[in-house]
């Protein structure tokens, strides 16, 4: 399906309006969504991530065996609710500053920066959440590790279709980590939190790639090693690493994340 | 991609236009579905819902997710139909009811595009590819969620949902353009992508949460596919809602 500018714009149109209304409630729904908290055992988590990593037999959450193993040597425990949410902040973050560097590169036509100035603006709105959540962990600021990589990618593009592609990455691999860690999170309300904004990553991902005109199938995550030909699930095989992409600034570069 | 001033200007005018004309469309559908006496937090529950306030946020019920609703609204106990199953690994009967509501949801959606598809109306190829594909998305859906309920030791569901695909039999029968199967599906897919999201906060483990949602993203992408060839946005909202969607136990 080709997309014209008029299309674009019919895309788009309605989102800002509709976010405002979201914001309205925002504050109260998070504060109920912890009301709701319903803690599990650690047990269960664990558990959780091994099966549900068989359960989809190498399909959609192949990896999280080894992402969850990577989560936990990024820090001496095991990684809590709080710092994912506070990780998933910082990624929301170097997000938003994404966007603005690329709105800031002159190289995209307006309904293309009317879009991404509204994903901005979602993203603004889960590092708000994700913040709330992550407590005492959450830093408030873009993670350094993806906000540089993503800024050296940014000014090394040299066209509209460049730019838009690092940015639909970029939402690919939001919606992956988000998607590890409904593998990972505890509460019913970090749960719901992460539930409420994968798929939203995912939708902000097919419209950019529908602007870079990818064909449908392609469009959709694509599944290595798999029982299902379709790309008919979402995977983690994308998801930022929390030890790569560590919060603590000292130990985390852009140079080194690009590595 | 170069836009004129007058050409958005004039798109400003129509989507004013069409959001006037929507608003009143989804005034009258909510009034219609909330106002039949029922108790809030009966209705919330049968929506599978957060709030009553996040329901009216959603702005793009229709008719698919009317009918959802409106298979869920009878249910005043919260829609769940205790399954006396029991498992040994950590998921219990509750959880299993949901998988096999959720089964019986993608059967649904796999019935819808079928009879789409058959119809001869998809005349657009894109669209007409894009049903194909996401009918195949649904059925690979279906056989997850089927293989997750004998897994855990339930009883699998193995046909569309049979109060939705009831509910649902007026509108397609009436739908009888492209656009208008495209509506319907449309909103197929978002009550779907709402149920997901409503049942990883219902499930007793947190087991169930990642493999659920491995399935509801795609359900909003097909809704970002599917949203802009009826003129709506592709993203509507910063957080996908919980609402709106199958309350477990309907119909199976």
């Amino acid at each position: 399906m080709e997309i014209s500018a008029r299309e674009l714009r019919n895309l788009t149109r309605d989102v800002d309006e509709q976010h405002r209304d979201g914001l309205d409630g925002l504050a109260s729904d998070i504060a109920e969504l912890h009301a709701a908290t319903r803690p599990y055992r650690r047990r269960e988590i664990l558990r959780g991530a091994g099966v549900g990593a068989a359960i989809v037999i190498g399909a959609a959450v192949l990896p999280i065996d080894s992402l969850m193993a990577a989560a936990q040597t990024a820090t001496t425990e095991k990684p809590t609710d709080e710092d994912i949410a506070a990780f998933g902040e910082s990624i929301e973050l170097a997000i938003v500053e994404a966007y603005k560097a690329a709105l800031a590169t002159g190289l995209l036509s307006a309904p293309v920066s009317q879009s991404l100035t509204q994903f901005a603006n979602h993203h603004s709105d889960h590092a708000k959440a994700l913040g709330t959540a992550g407590g005492s962990k959450s830093k408030g600021a873009p993670n350094p590790g993806v906000a540089g990589r993503a800024r050296d990618q940014i000014a090394n593009a040299h066209d509209e279709k460049g730019v838009v592609r690092i940015c639909a990455d970029l939402e690919s691999s939001a919606a992956s980590t988000y998607l590890f860690a409904l593998g990972a999170l505890q509460s019913t309300s970090a749960l719901q939190l992460a539930a409420s904004i994968l798929p939203v990553e995912s939708q902000h991902a097919m419209v950019l790639t529908q602007v870079l005109g990818d064909d449908l199938l392609s469009r959709f995550p694509a599944v290595a090693d798999t029982n299902f030909k379709n790309n008919s699930f979402e995977v983690t095989t994308r998801a930022f690493d929390l030890q790569k992409y560590t919060l603590n600034p000292t130990t985390t570069t852009a140079a080194a994340a690009s590595k | 991609m170069d836009v004129s001033t007058d050409e958005v200007r004039r798109a400003a005018r129509e989507a004013h236009a069409e959001h006037v004309a929507t608003m009143g469309r989804i005034r009258e559908r909510v009034t219609r579905l909330f106002g039949s006496g029922a108790s809030a937090q009966a209705k919330d529950d049968a929506t599978g819902g957060l709030n009553r306030r996040q329901l009216l946020r959603i702005g793009g019920l229709g008719i698919a997710t009317a009918a959802v609703v409106a298979a869920c609204g009878d249910d005043d106990s919260g829609g769940t139909t205790a399954e006396s199953t029991t498992t040994t690994t950590g998921v219990g009967s509750g959880d299993i009811t949901i998988l096999r509501t959720a089964t019986s949801l993608e059967l649904v959606a796999v019935d819808v595009y079928g009879k789409a598809i058959a119809s001869g109306l998809l005349t657009t190829a894109a669209v007409s590819d894009a049903a194909k594909l996401f009918q195949s998305h649904h059925q690979d859906h279906a056989d997850f969620f089927a293989g997750l309920t004998k897994r855990y030791g339930g009883t699998a569901f193995a046909k569309p949902n049979p109060v939705v695909a009831q509910q649902l039999q007026g509108p397609l029968a009436q739908a009888t353009t492209e656009q208008a199967l495209v509506t319907l599906a449309l909103q197929l897919e978002q009550a779907a992508a709402a149920s997901y999201v409503s049942y990883v906060g219902r499930y007793s483990t947190p087991l169930l949460a990642q493999p659920t949602m491995s399935v509801g993203g795609i359900e909003a992408r097909h809704v970002a596919v599917l949203a802009p060839v009826v003129n709506q946005p592709p993203v509507p909202a910063a957080f996908q809602p919980a609402t709106g969607g199958l309350a477990p136990g309907t119909g199976v």
